[in-house]
């Protein structure tokens, strides 16, 4: 890790942790409401005569995609953004991991409604972008341990451009850009 | 985050307008929030009471999916104000004690608001309800104090004191 970034070492571990606790309820949540079979899943989006539940609307849907929408790419965005700044990861697994993390949520946000509107069989489509998703989270937040957790000893700064504006803030005396 | 908090006092200085105008908006949400919590009774311990556990007898509170729903939605919106805040404070030129009790008097009271449902709905009792007012306050009470002092000092003096 470099130097200057120990310094917001707690704050990451923080937001982790409340990460964290966003993805066990968004589990509890999914449990709770949509359940864990196929069946259970397009009953939630299409309704189920027999337990008296009517089909969600697309103001319903909405409702929950929307801010779904901006919540959960700026969180991976800025996990993403973390875990690169720490360079623990090369920059090809960085790209890949990132790029898989969007898609899941795009399949995640976008089967729900096609299960309702297009085509019942895609909640297996849901129940996997889903899961795939939480874990692909909890690898990043996996990722953000590693890369801040206290035990990890500290590199040295990258430069010596680096190392003295390192030792400048840390000696509250930040040095003047280029 | 990196132009925003790089600990160079020229850069600060250029960060500062753009930073102010998000604690700005930091303190209106903070704001807002609290006046929805009142609206919901919420700053009260009868209303607290209330709003979870309704009348008391069973069927009457808030059902452990709405409790679960409220937990999920105040982790995110905690836990992004309190990296913000806490990323802006590490290059503020607020001294080392301040910054401290700014950072971790809210992260401590952000906890603790997250659990105070979750404890009211367990114990169900008024003190309980008690409980999740005071954490409300001080939650909201450190995040606008943190918001409010990097208001002020934020890109001033140069970097972290």
């Amino acid at each position: 890790m470099k130097a200057r970034l120990a310094a917001f070492r707690p704050l990451v571990l923080v937001f982790a942790g409340f990460v964290l606790v966003q993805l066990v309820t968004a589990a509890v949540l999914f449990a709770m409401k949509l359940g864990c079979s196929l069946a259970s899943v397009e009953a939630f989006y299409r309704g189920a005569p027999d337990a008296m539940t009517r089909p969600r609307s697309l103001a319903g849907l909405l409702e929950t995609t929307v801010p779904h929408l901006l919540a959960v790419p700026l969180t991976v965005f800025v996990i993403v953004h973390l875990v690169g700044w720490a360079g623990v990861l090369r920059r090809p697994a960085l790209q890949l991991l990132a790029r898989v993390t969007f898609a899941l949520v795009l399949v995640g946000v976008a089967s729900g409604i096609l299960v309702r509107f297009a085509w019942p069989a895609l909640s297996a489509v849901k129940l996997a972008a889903f899961l795939g998703l939480e874990l692909t989270l909890v690898l990043w937040l996996v990722l953000l341990g590693i890369a801040f957790w206290p035990s990890r000893p500290l590199l040295e700064p990258e430069t010596p451009r680096a190392a003295g504006e390192a030792a400048a803030a840390e000696a509250g005396h930040p040095l003047p850009t280029r | 985050m990196k132009f925003l908090v790089s600990p160079t006092r020229d850069a600060l200085s250029r960060s500062r307008p753009p930073v102010r105008l998000f604690l700005g908006f930091a303190l209106v949400l903070l704001a807002a929030l609290v006046a929805q919590r009142a609206l919901a009774g919420g700053l009260t311990p009868a209303g607290v009471f209330e709003y979870y556990l309704g009348t008391g007898e069973p069927g009457t509170g808030l059902p452990l999916t709405a409790l679960v729903e409220e937990l999920h939605g105040a982790a995110f919106l905690y836990g992004f104000l309190l990296l913000m805040l806490g990323s802006l404070l590490v290059v503020s030129p607020l001294g080392a004690r301040s910054r401290a009790v700014l950072t971790w008097g809210a992260t401590l009271a952000c906890a603790l608001d997250l659990a105070a449902p979750f404890v009211v709905t367990w114990l169900g009792t008024p003190a309980a309800a008690t409980l999740r007012v005071a954490s409300s306050l001080t939650a909201m009470g450190f995040l606008a104090a943190g918001a409010a002092a990097l208001l002020l000092r934020f890109g001033r003096d140069g970097g972290a004191a």
